[in-house]
């Protein structure tokens, strides 16, 4: 319908309607209440007869959003500059900005050096950056991805007749004053319409036709109010057009104020928008646009033009905004798509995918957000991949901002990030700069709750169950539907717990999931050889469509995977209670000796070392099976209950192997342990429990890649490696109580161990990855974080390579 | 009989885009019946020639766009068959295309031209050819209609918006006639329409029940052929037109016989229209005065009232802000009406066009109050008034003399020809 390279405007023109009739009333009432709102004497003066007073102002905690649409395409990497990374002058060398010249907000990452102000403010902790937003499966057409951007829902539609903050107008509570301003030519744009209400769209120029003061063009308004009044019928057509035509004048006047001492330029529509809300008639959105950043050629000079206008502009709101808002105010960027990393033939730069995004606010959690997308893994021709979904920034701005069912606006559950360190609120701001960052207020969010189930097999490519028959391709992607599957319900997991394993492969490999529909990110899950069998539990972020993918790297390989339990939002369910690991049997210390061949063993995991007595729903533990004598498999299930045909890890004689196994308590405070042939050792770790109070709330992620220790150095025998996890990546700054890590040891030196704990505790008495020279191993950790933000990684003997990749963490 | 002059004007606000005095009076001395057919009597029909900047390689799609607005805005106010132009207008916002998508002034000059060809002609024939025209082939996105990828959207408002309405085919007969429509298609390099075989899926498919290998062309024809298919077009086409023409939401009884005599004549829209002209409700207080002119109507009412062209007052620096561009419907649906116009954003823009009007006629020295100085308050009212053709209450005339008055005894007589503003933007003025 629409050729790819459509202009930036006028996909914006596309995406813009004139306002359709039920604004009429919107308008009417808004002029009611701006009447009352702005200037005393000028509304006495100005306001017919008729015209109420009914005033809705800004509630003491209801937020306030500037949207400011960078249309045409960030370049994000010019403007939240990698500088550490080589790779960025490689792929850019006519474009890229200088280290020196970069203003640095952290390890290897810079600002643009226009942005100056964002970089102040950052500094003092207003400035959230959002790294690596983009869209799930990106095209590169202006029209497309504003319109994705602009609809923010989750099917992603492709023509949306609504936008994200469209419908949240449509669901506000208020009905009687109008929320939402659009100051622009051309209508209102996608993401401001909604079902039956919409932003009113304001010329940026002026307040439109009856905005001169002057008295004698004053006099030439009263004629037309009065000509209005006198002429038309009550009830006819020419009465509406009579009442609009005096609601136009009447609006021109009493927003004429906003665009006093507005400066012309770029910066007018900041100066605006902030007098807009000065006003305080109930406006919550004001919605501007600058660009266009469609740099494909001369890009040093246009954009820093244009992220000087940003910084000057966003300055600017910030210094004419009412201290009275302030702490209500967020501001926030958004673009369509950021630029290719690769720099292209004529100092510009084309159309790519993932970019970055600001939100500012004294209320906002600052720092950076999401992890940087990978300038070595990009996209087919050079786009970044994204790392976060542009939805889960607008969840957050939804859900903590203004305060909307995020969930429902955007039809699916996002919460990934954790943007705002406090709600809106009206405690006086110090407005002398820089500011004394706000104190945190109110908690993170509760995240997730757990519902244990008795482990159930979803996926068995042997027998074609969730999956067609046959092994899976290199490459090949599996979009494991779990949600209605088993006893997972069909909507409101929003992770899934499984065992996933993989049999009978033909290379050496590994097994990456996550959220079906979000980009494939870089990280893995288990780690296999030609021909062995290897399980791993995976803590899966369920993806939109209720699916979980499965990617397969090289060769060809069987997938099981068995479910043992899900997440849902809220406190519902079992919350996690992180512990320092402790060893709850051995077998190689017990007089009953190894398991034996079909063999079952209880192990109590209840009132014993941190766990209660009662309340426990589930439990974390670090199952190892030491020393068998044959290949064979465990399985861990609730005592009491029927033996599920499902498996927790496979061994082959000799090789001691480890998985995380999160199992329902069943009878008698235990779980039972079955193992399916040969003899083998048992040693069990509880590293953890999920009860129905007192503990905290899960939120899965998209896994991320917190650490490769093969870019730096591996860790040597007997040391320990402290990983600062809090405010990495997905993870937020505070409030963080355990995380969620897929660690992978690459390639050691000896056969040997790791353990993972509290950083700043002692070695615990436990192990989390066992290996032998040369393999390459991967378990989950639930790993409780120390009071420092770090976790500790002990490896026993030998060298080896760590990776350490994110899949959730669990909050107060 | 004659026909009151109020009933003659009426109908020239609706069948056309208002009458002269002189009209007015001429033709308020026929019978209703013969006022309606010279109305619909397009023997006159003047020659339709592209603007000059028509497909000029040297000139930039914008312009020519421009150029083609300008000319047809100007043909709606200057023709001696306005019925045609208003016909086309009403096919513009019903098979609708955009230049947004189609981005190509020729496809889109193409269209109208078909608009205007077949305005009062044989429905059937005009849903045929627009169907394949390349404006809607790019619209509709039928162009990508493949057997290896069908693309629905031309199925579904083929039968949604163009000719049934809802209720009358099935999500089955959608995906069945979105098959049947593969391989019509613009062909290159030669860019106009073809029909490739090797992109038709030749399978059979089940259209309104009848199953066989349908090609897109006789989906159409089945429409305008089953009986109640054809009664579903009859009553589809007859509400929209009154809509557009007297009022709208009008009750199935009053169209049920009108649809009954569009149907019974084949589609000709002709007869449907003459039907309508001839309905004592259209001249029912209900259907007087229940249009709100749209922005294009509002726009040509001044070309006619000042004797400007297009090109004199830039319609298109007002036209998206009013609400109405031509040549850029704002969806597939097509305009709305009355409180569709009716923002006070839209308001503004009227209001800007207006002041802008006011100030071309002051520089082309065609200013009705140029003379100001030598006329009385009254004979100043009654210049500024002359531009409209349609009467204003007593009010509004007093509240235009009030603020002449006031500006005379006031220090800035100078601004007295702003009354023309306040003339443009008398509510009556801008309903039909």
């Amino acid at each position: 319908m629409l050729s790819s390279d459509i202009e930036a405007i006028d996909a914006l023109r596309l995406l813009s309607r004139h306002d359709a009739s039920p604004l009429a009333i919107s308008r009417r009432r808004f002029l009611q209440a701006i009447a009352a709102g702005v200037g005393g004497t000028m509304a006495a003066s100005l306001l017919p007869a008729g015209v109420a007073s009914a005033l809705t102002t800004i509630g003491a905690h209801d937020g306030v959003l500037l949207l400011i649409n960078l249309s045409g395409g960030l370049d994000g990497l010019n403007t939240v500059v990698p500088f550490g990374q080589g790779a960025y002058y490689d792929l850019r060398p006519d474009i890229a900005v200088p280290e020196a010249a970069t203003l640095p907000i952290g390890p290897g990452v810079g600002l643009h050096p226009r942005l100056t102000f964002v970089k102040e403010r950052f500094d003092v902790g207003q400035v959230a950056i959002v790294q690596g937003v983009g869209v799930p499966d990106p095209d590169f057409s202006h029209f497309t991805m504003q319109a994705r951007w602009m609809d923010g829902s989750a099917r992603m539609a492709p023509n949306p007749a609504t936008g994200w903050i469209g419908r949240w107008l449509d669901g506000l509570a208020t009905t009687d004053l109008l929320q939402a301003v659009h100051l622009g030519w051309g209508g209102t744009p996608l993401h401001l319409i909604g079902g039956n209400r919409s932003a009113v769209a304001l010329d940026p120029s002026n307040g439109g036709y009856g905005a001169i003061a002057d008295p004698w063009i004053q006099d030439s308004y009263r004629a037309i109010r009065e000509m209005a009044a006198n002429s038309a019928a009550p009830g006819t057509w020419a009465n509406t057009v009579a009442t609009t035509m005096k609601d136009q004048l009447t609006v021109a006047s009493l927003v004429a104020p906003a665009y006093i001492g507005a400066p012309s330029g770029a910066m007018r529509e900041f100066a605006v928008a902030a007098g807009l809300l000065n006003a305080n008639v109930g406006i919550r959105v004001v919605s501007i646009s600058l660009g266009t950043f469609d740099t494909h050629s001369g890009q040093p000079t246009s954009l820093d033009k244009l992220l000087g206008e940003l910084n000057d502009g966003l300055q600017l709101f910030w210094s004419i905004l009412s201290p009275s808002l302030q702490t209500r105010a967020t501001a926030m960027t958004f673009s369509e798509f950021g630029r290719r990393a690769l720099g292209n033939k004529s100092t510009g730069s084309d159309h790519g995918a993932a970019s970055h995004l600001f939100v500012m606010g004294p209320r906002v959690r600052g720092g950076l957000h999401g992890s940087y997308p990978s300038l070595t893994n990009l996209l087919s021709s050079s786009q970044l991949r994204a790392t976060v979904d542009f939805r889960e920034v607008y969840q957050q701005v939804l859900d903590r901002w203004l305060g909307g069912d995020a969930r429902q606006l955007l039809g699916a559950p996002y919460q990934a990030l954790d943007l705002f360190a406090a709600a809106p609120g009206d405690l006086p701001v110090v407005p002398s700069r820089p500011p004394t960052p706000e104190p945190v207020i109110v908690p993170g969010p509760i995240g997730t709750s757990y519902r244990p189930l008795v482990p159930e097999r979803l996926l068995d490519t042997r027998s074609g169950l969730g999956a067609p028959v046959g092994p899976v391709g290199p490459q090949g992607v599996i979009d494991l539907t779990v949600a209605g599957m088993g006893h997972v319900p069909p909507t409101g997991a929003v992770a899934v717990l499984m065992n996933v394993t993989a049999t009978a492969p033909t290379e050496a490999g590994y097994l990456t999931t996550w959220p079906s529909g979000s980009p494939r990110p870089e990280a893995s899950n288990l780690n296999f050889g030609p021909g062995q069998t290897v399980a791993n539990l995976v803590l899966a972020k369920v993806g939109v469509d209720g699916k979980v993918s499965l990617c397969n790297a090289a060769g060809k390989t069987h997938v099981l995977a068995d479910v043992c339990g899900y997440f849902v939002e809220g406190t519902t369910g079992s919350r996690l209670v992180p512990l320092s690991p402790e060893r709850v049997m051995d077998t190689r210390s017990l007089a009953s000796g190894a398991l034996s061949s079909g063999g079952v063993a209880d192990v109590v995991v209840t009132a014993l070392g941190g766990v209660p007595a009662a309340g426990v729903d589930a439990v974390v533990l670090n199952v190892t099976a030491v020393a068998p004598t044959s290949a064979g498999f465990l399985t861990v299930w609730p005592s009491g209950e029927a033996m599920p045909s499902t498996s927790n890890l496979n061994f082959v004689a000799g090789k001691t192997v480890p998985n995380l196994v999160v199992a329902k308590v069943g009878a008698g405070g235990a779980v039972r342990v079955f193992n399916a042939s040969g003899t083998t050792h048992l040693v069990v770790d509880i590293v953890g429990y999920f009860a129905l109070t007192a503990g905290s709330g899960t939120m899965a992620v998209t896994p991320t890649r917190l650490l490769d220790s093969r870019t730096t150095a591996p860790v040597g025998p007997d040391a320990t490696l402290d990983l600062l996890v809090v405010g990495v990546g997905p993870i937020p700054a505070t409030g963080v109580q355990s995380v969620t890590i897929n660690v992978t040891a690459v390639a050691p030196t000896e056969a040997g161990y790791l353990t993972v704990f509290p950083s700043g505790t002692s070695t615990p008495t436990a192990s989390n990855l066992n290996f032998v020279a040369g393999q390459t191993v991967a378990n989950l950790v639930v790993a409780k974080v120390g009071n420092n933000g770090k976790i500790g990684f002990y490896n026993r003997s030998g060298k080896t390579n760590i990776i350490v990749d994110i899949v959730g963490y669990s909050v107060m | 009989m004659p026909t009151p002059a109020t009933d003659v004007a009426h109908l020239l606000r609706r069948a056309a885009f208002g009458g002269t005095h002189a009209q007015i009076a001429a033709l308020a001395q026929l019978d209703l019946v013969d006022v309606v057919h010279q109305v619909l009597d397009l023997a006159n029909a003047p020659a339709v020639v592209p603007p000059a900047s028509y497909g000029d390689p040297n000139v930039g799609a914008w312009t020519q766009l421009v150029d083609l607005m300008h000319w047809w805005l100007d043909r709606m106010a200057t023709s001696p068959t306005p019925i045609i132009e208003k016909m086309a207008l009403f096919w513009h916002g019903h098979f609708t295309s955009s230049q947004d998508t189609v981005n190509n002034v020729t496809w889109m000059y193409e269209q109208n031209s078909l608009f205007r060809r077949r305005a009062l002609g044989d429905l059937h024939l005009l849903t045929q050819e627009m169907a394949i025209q390349p404006a809607m082939l790019e619209y509709l996105d039928n162009r990508s209609n493949t057997k290896y990828g069908a693309q629905q959207n031309f199925a579904r408002e083929l039968m949604e918006l163009f000719t049934m309405g809802v209720g009358n085919y099935t999500e089955v007969d959608v995906a069945e006639v979105a098959r049947a429509w593969t391989g019509h298609t613009i062909t290159w390099p030669t860019v106009v329409y073809g029909f490739n075989a090797s992109l038709h899926d030749t399978a059979n498919k089940t259209i309104f029940g009848i199953t066989k290998n349908w090609d897109g062309p006789e989906v159409i024809d089945a429409i305008f052929t089953l009986p109640t298919k054809r009664a579903a077009v009859a009553t589809y086409l007859t509400t929209r037109l009154w809509t557009f023409f007297a009022y709208p939401n009008p009750s199935a009884a009053l169209i049920a016989p009108l649809a009954a005599a569009f149907d019974a004549a084949n589609f000709d829209i002709a007869t449907a229209v003459r039907a309508m002209f001839l309905h004592p409700e259209f001249y029912s207080s209900t259907a007087k005065n229940a249009l709100v002119r749209s922005p294009t109507e509002y726009v040509v009412a001044i070309l006619r009232g000042t004797g400007l062209t297009a090109a004199d007052i830039h319609p298109e620096w007002y036209d998206d802000r009013m609400g109405q561009a031509l040549f850029y419907p704002p969806n597939v649906a097509g305009w709305k009406n009355n409180a569709y116009w009716l923002t006070t954003s839209t308001m503004a823009a009227r209001a800007d066009l207006a002041d802008h009007v006011n100030q071309r006629l002051d520089t082309l020295k065609l200013h009705p109050l140029a003379a100001s100085a030598s006329m009385t308050v009254p004979q100043a009212v009654d210049a500024a008034l002359g531009l409209l053709d349609v009467p204003v209450s007593i009010g509004t005339r007093a509240a235009m003399t009030d603020w002449l008055a006031r500006t005379r005894a006031g220090q800035h007589r100078w601004t007295e020809k702003k009354l023309v503003i306040l003339a443009l933007l008398a509510p009556e003025f801008h309903v039909a």
